[in-house]
This record gives C-alpha cells, sequence and structure tokens, in this order.
C-alpha cells in the first residue's frame, strides 16, 4: 500500500482501533435491524470491518481478510454456480 | 474476399497510426500507455466511419485504400518497429487468464449474431442502413431511441463494412473491452500494485461477467464503463488533461451516462491536483495533444449537436414524449433525483449476490459483477481504504460516482448495467488484497477462471441456443426465427414498427435484403405505399401499439389487401386487388 500505514494497525491508537471497531458493529447492527439476515454481504464486510482493527499480528489481519473473502465468496457462488449449471443445461 | 483484404489494411493503417499517437504522445508509464493505443485506435476508426459516413463514401475500398496508403506512409516512418514484441509479454498467471478470455471472446465473436431487443431494435437498424446506403445520412429506423449517439455504432459499422457481413461486429465490444483492461492495468499500476498485480486487476474486470457478455453482445454499457475507468486511470497518473479530455470526448459519444459518473471522476481531478504527487509528472506532450482532444470531442459531441439542431434537445428522445406509450413512459424526466437513487441503492443491495437470475446481455434483476470482483474486491478494498490515503480517495470518487449515476438513472430492472465501471476499482482491491495476502492468489485466480468459464453460455444465449447457432452456416446465421422474426422468401420488404421492433433482423446478417421503414397514417397510405415502392411484404411490429398502429394493420387485413402468414406472425403480404 505504498508505505503508507502498510496495514500496519500496530501503529494505531487503541481508540482510533475501537471507534473502527465500533463501526462495524453498529453496521452489522443497523443491517440486522432493518433486515434480519444474519448470512448477509453486509454483515459480513461489517464483522470484517470490526475484526479487523482488532490485532496487530498480520496471521490475525489475514486471518479475518481469508474469512471476509470466504464469507462473501460462499454467498456469491451459491447462487453462481446454480445459474451456470442451469444455462449449461447441466441440472438434472 | 477482396472485402477482407481491404479490411486487413484499413486495420494495419488505424493499428499503425494508433501506435505512432501513442509514442508521440507517449506518458511514460507503459500500461497507461497500452490504454492510449486502443484510444487511439477507437478513434481513429470512429473518425474514418464518420467522415466516410459523412462523405457518402462509406466503402471497403475506400476505407482499405485509405489505410493501405497510411499504413504504408507509417512503415517508411518506422512506425512498426514501435510494437512490442509479444515473446517480451510476462509470464504469470493473469496473462493466462487474459490468454482464455481473449479464445472465449472470439468463439462467441464467430458463433453470435446480435439477438438483444435493444441492440436490434435501435442500435444496430442505423448500421445497416449505413453500410447498405454508404453513407450516415439514412433512415435511422422507427425506433426513436436511434436517435441516442451511436459511438459504439461507428465502430460496429467498422467490422462489417469491409465484409458486408455481420460475423465480426461482436469485435467493436470486444475492442472497449480490451481497452478497459488496459485501464484497469494503469489504475492499479498507479496504485503501486506490482506488474502482475496490476495484470491480475486487468484480468478480474476483464472477466466481470457484465462486461464479458455484453462485450459481445454489442450494447454499450459496457464500452462506456471501460471509457470511465480510462478516464480514472488517467486522472489518477496526472497526464496532460487534453488526453482526458479525449477520453470523455469518446465516452459521451457512446452513450449519455458516460457524464453520469463525471462527478466523481472530477472531484478526484481535483483533489489530486491539489495533493500534489510523490511521483515524477509525466514527460509534457505538444500541443498537437489539443488536436486529439478537440478530434475526440468532435467525434463524441456530433450526436447532440444533430439532435439540437433537428429537435431542439440534444438529448433527444429523452426528456420528450417520444417514449411515451399509454402509461408507460421511458426517460420522460431528466435529471437527478433522490427517490431514483433510493429505489437503485436498495435495489442494488438485492442484486449485487446475482441471486434472481443468470449473467445475461441486459443484467435483468442482476449486478453482474462476478465473484472475484465482488467477495475478494470488497473486502480488499475494506482493508486498502483503512491503510492508504490515496486509496480513500479513489474509492471515495468511485463512489462519488457510483451515486451519481444512480440518482440519475430511472430505476427498471437493467439499471445496473450503468455502473460497470465500479467492479473495475473493486477489481483493483482484489488483485492487491492477493498480492498482500498470498494465500488469497490461487483462489482468486480459480474463481476468475470458474467465471470465465461458467459465463460462457447465459441466461439469453444458453447452450442449446448457442449451440444451434453455432451448428448454422456462418453466412446465414441469424437468431431472427429464434426471437421471433422469421425469415421469408422477400429480397425486398416494408417495416411499419415503433419502439423495440427489431428490425436490424430482417436485413439479414450479409444485408442482403432491402428494408423500407413506412410511417403510414392511414391504412390506405400503407397500402399505396407498399404498391408504389414496390414492397410485396410488410414486417410489423412494436412493443407498445400506440398512435393506432394495430387498428390501422387490421383495417388493412379486413381490407383484403394486407395478409398475415399464420396467427402472431410479424409478417404480412400484399395481395393483389
Amino acid at each position: 500500500m505504498q508505505g503508507e500505514s502498510s496495514g500496519n494497525i500496530g501503529v494505531m491508537t487503541l481508540a482510533w482501533r475501537l471507534r473502527e471497531s465500533l463501526a462495524g458493529v453498529a453496521l452489522v447492527g443497523v443491517r440486522l435491524h432493518f433486515r434480519p439476515d444474519p448470512f448477509d454481504w453486509i454483515v459480513a464486510l461489517g464483522v470484517c470491518w470490526a475484526l479487523l482493527p482488532l490485532g496487530s499480528h498480520p496471521h490475525y489481519r489475514n486471518a479475518v481478510l481469508c474469512a471476509g473473502v470466504g464469507a462473501l465468496s460462499a454467498l456469491h457462488l451459491q447462487a453462481q454456480i446454480l445459474h451456470m449449471l442451469a444455462v449449461s443445461n447441466l441440472l438434472p | 474476399m477482396t472485402g477482407l483484404v481491404w479490411m486487413l489494411l484499413a486495420n494495419a493503417g488505424v493499428l499503425l497510426g494508433a501506435r505512432r499517437l501513442t509514442t508521440r504522445f507517449a506518458t511514460g508509464h507503459s500500461a497507461t500507455d497500452a490504454a492510449l493505443f486502443f484510444l487511439f485506435r477507437l478513434m481513429l476508426i470512429s473518425a474514418a466511419v464518420l467522415a466516410a459516413g459523412a462523405l457518402h463514401v462509406l466503402h471497403p475500398w475506400v476505407l482499405g485504400l485509405a489505410g493501405g496508403v497510411a499504413a504504408g506512409a507509417l512503415i517508411a516512418a518506422g512506425a512498426h518497429r514501435e510494437f512490442l514484441p509479444w515473446w517480451k509479454v510476462a509470464n504469470v498467471p493473469a496473462v493466462y487468464l487474459l490468454a482464455a478470455l481473449a479464445a472465449r471472446l472470439l468463439l462467441h465473436a464467430w458463433f453470435l449474431s446480435p439477438f438483444l431487443g435493444d441492440v436490434t431494435s435501435y442500435h444496430l437498424p442505423k448500421v445497416a442502413e449505413w453500410v447498405v446506403h454508404g453513407t450516415i445520412f439514412t433512415d435511422l429506423g422507427p425506433d426513436r431511441r436511434s436517435w441516442f449517439p451511436a459511438g459504439l455504432e461507428l465502430v460496429d459499422t467498422w467490422w462489417v463494412v469491409f465484409l458486408r457481413h455481420d460475423v465480426l461486429i461482436e469485435m467493436a465490444g470486444i475492442e472497449f473491452l480490451a481497452l478497459g483492461a488496459a485501464s484497469t492495468v494503469a489504475l492499479a499500476s498507479r496504485l503501486g500494485l506490482a506488474p502482475s498485480a496490476a495484470l491480475l486487476a486487468g484480468a478480474v474486470y476483464a472477466t466481470v461477467p457484465a462486461m464479458m457478455i455484453q462485450s459481445v453482445f454489442a450494447i454499450n454499457d459496457a464500452a462506456v464503463a471501460a471509457l470511465v475507468v480510462m478516464a480514472a486511470a488517467l486522472i489518477v497518473g496526472k497526464v496532460h488533461p487534453a488526453l482526458i479530455l479525449a477520453t470523455a470526448g469518446v465516452g459521451l459519444g457512446v452513450k449519455p451516462t458516460f457524464a453520469f459518473a463525471a462527478p466523481g471522476m472530477i472531484v478526484l481531478w481535483l483533489w489530486l491536483r491539489k495533493a500534489g504527487s510523490a511521483e515524477p509528472p509525466s514527460p509534457r506532450p505538444s500541443r498537437a495533444v489539443w488536436a486529439v482532444a478537440a478530434l475526440a470531442l468532435l467525434i463524441g459531441s456530433v450526436w447532440y449537436g444533430r439532435n439540437a439542431v433537428l429537435f431542439g434537445n440534444p438529448l433527444y428522445p429523452a426528456g420528450t414524449a417520444a417514449l411515451q406509450f399509454g402509461e408507460k413512459s421511458l426517460l420522460h424526466r431528466v435529471g437527478p433525483s433522490p427517490e431514483n437513487l433510493a429505489k437503485n441503492l436498495s435495489d442494488l443491495d438485492g442484486r449485487i449476490l446475482d441471486r434472481r437470475r443468470g449473467a445475461g446481455g441486459m443484467l435483468e434483476y442482476i449486478a453482474g459483477w462476478g465473484t472475484g470482483a465482488f467477495a475478494f474486491g470488497l473486502i480488499g478494498l475494506l482493508w486498502a481504504v483503512r491503510t492508504s490515503t490515496n486509496w480513500r480517495r479513489i474509492a471515495a470518487c468511485f463512489l462519488l460516482s457510483l451515486a451519481s449515476v444512480l440518482t440519475l438513472a430511472e430505476n427498471d430492472i437493467w439499471f445496473l448495467r450503468f455502473v460497470l465501471f465500479f467492479p473495475a476499482i473493486l477489481a483493483v482491491a482484489a488483485a492487491a488484497l492477493a498480492e498482500e495476502v498470498r494465500p488469497l492468489r490461487l483462489p482468486l485466480v480459480l474463481v476468475t477462471l470458474l467465471t470465465l468459464v461458467g459465463t460462457f453460455f447465459t441466461e439469453d444465449m444458453p447452450r442449446e441456443a448457442f449451440l444451434r447457432s453455432a451448428r448454422l452456416d456462418w453466412r446465414r446465421r441469424s437468431f431472427g426465427p429464434d426471437v421471433g422474426v422469421p425469415d421469408v422468401p422477400y429480397s425486398r420488404v416494408g417495416c411499419y414498427g415503433d419502439v423495440s421492433s427489431m428490425a436490424y433482423l430482417l436485413y439479414g446478417p450479409d444485408f442482403s435484403r432491402d428494408v423500407v421503414y413506412l410511417r403510414p397514417k392511414s391504412s390506405e397510405e400503407l397500402i399505396e405505399s407498399m404498391e408504389r415502392r414496390n414492397l410485396p411484404a410488410l414486417y410489423a411490429m412494436t412493443m407498445y401499439d400506440r398512435n393506432g398502429w394495430g387498428g390501422l394493420l387490421a383495417r388493412c387485413v379486413a381490407s383484403g389487401r394486407l395478409r398475415r402468414l399464420g396467427p402472431g406472425s410479424p409478417w404480412y403480404v400484399l395481395d393483389p386487388k
């Protein structure tokens, strides 16, 4: 990321981290209030946003990012694969 | 065969011309220069078709001869030595993805022919008329949306005029997709991604299902999106403003929705100008670069100027009653609306997962961004904006452009085709994420490959339809019978239609049928026109009956002069008195 904070959240203050995390929690809360579907893309993003600042170790960061990508990929792919099979006439 | 020779000569001239212009106005950044090469090629093609059409010499031999002369002069000047030898192309996964994409696109280009309703109703009838008559001063067909800007149609014309056949018409969209991919690579590179990651960003964007499919379905939203991404890449690269204006000129000429996305791009330009840059400034091109901008703006504005003169409204038929059909109206209100934003944002939320339908040309009820851009891109963007000011700025401006389009676009089942520039920033973020978090690199490549292969057949072109088309002799390949326009044994027909009449399919893939557009006021006038113009058959079709269209036809049938070729058929034949 071109020499800025380079994803190194260790330099952030605790207050900044908490504020960032609360933003993610708020996003999830608002989403669940208006559309109570816990398996949802904004919820996945919010959870990722909330968890990302809470640890500074690269393995922790990578785990959060991979989990976020995994959740969103699963959400997107489950319908996509069915559509792909349907238009290819491969569904029984 | 002669047409093929003219096509090769003309393309050689345009390729070398674009290369020479790229050398002349190089920015010193190879990815940006690659994108500029595609832009210049499209500009030269557009200018050539527009000029030949305006001068009534839109013929293969004229364009071929001009291209051949230009190619000869440029080769003598050494322009052919300015191309990058193919063996210097990097050996990275993204290159293989792009090669697989090229193979897919070429298969589609060969085996598909235009079939979408909008494309056959108002984009391509004018291309057919231009090619048949050798000029752009022709009847544009019965659908008034034909008066919209026709930048993509200029490039469509280039790919059909030489062979007088539409077998390669999809190449026009592919050229714009190449520009979009190159622009994404340039944007990624400017954001600090390594060359292999920047190439992966380009591959992820070019394999966004909506981009891939639209590019070969002869529709212009992917082309506009590619040009918005190009503008963003040029702004981030802080190149000469004339080059940004040139992109804007071409973009506006393709579709006014380019301007919908402009607010974010303008803010980005102002923001980066103010912020200064650690990067060395681009070399300053000569003043001739303003001539390039002027040419592009001329190419882009010609349609608006024509409409302003003819109808007093540069955006005609938008904002008029021309597209009003009883209770239903299209594009009646022009301008921003908070209601549009609210509805469109809500629908974006509902469609972003692409659950309701498979990918298709018009993106009905879906976003069509694909898993790579959506899943990897959103998480990548989330991570990137937390770690980089530059990313925050650019992402904010893309979001502003997205919001701007959603505020201006009418809410319907297809509006997400107007925001296809947005997956570009997601593609760059996805590649940046995969570069930073190594375990994600292979999954991103695999998901991109799955999207590339899995969307070969689409919701509107499923396997059966595709294979049926592929089995046809390419010379007669047409989807007419599949979409309700059966073939008839007449070489000259009348067309009485209105909106969504799919008139392009009447010409045949080789434009061998003469089509005469009729706009009768009465049943007697319709019969009289057919007799006078020697039209044995009439094609009558519209989506919305207005101005007594159906009643007029019924009176012709009742008079015994017109006979319908079967129940529900759009064809009528003229019976003798």
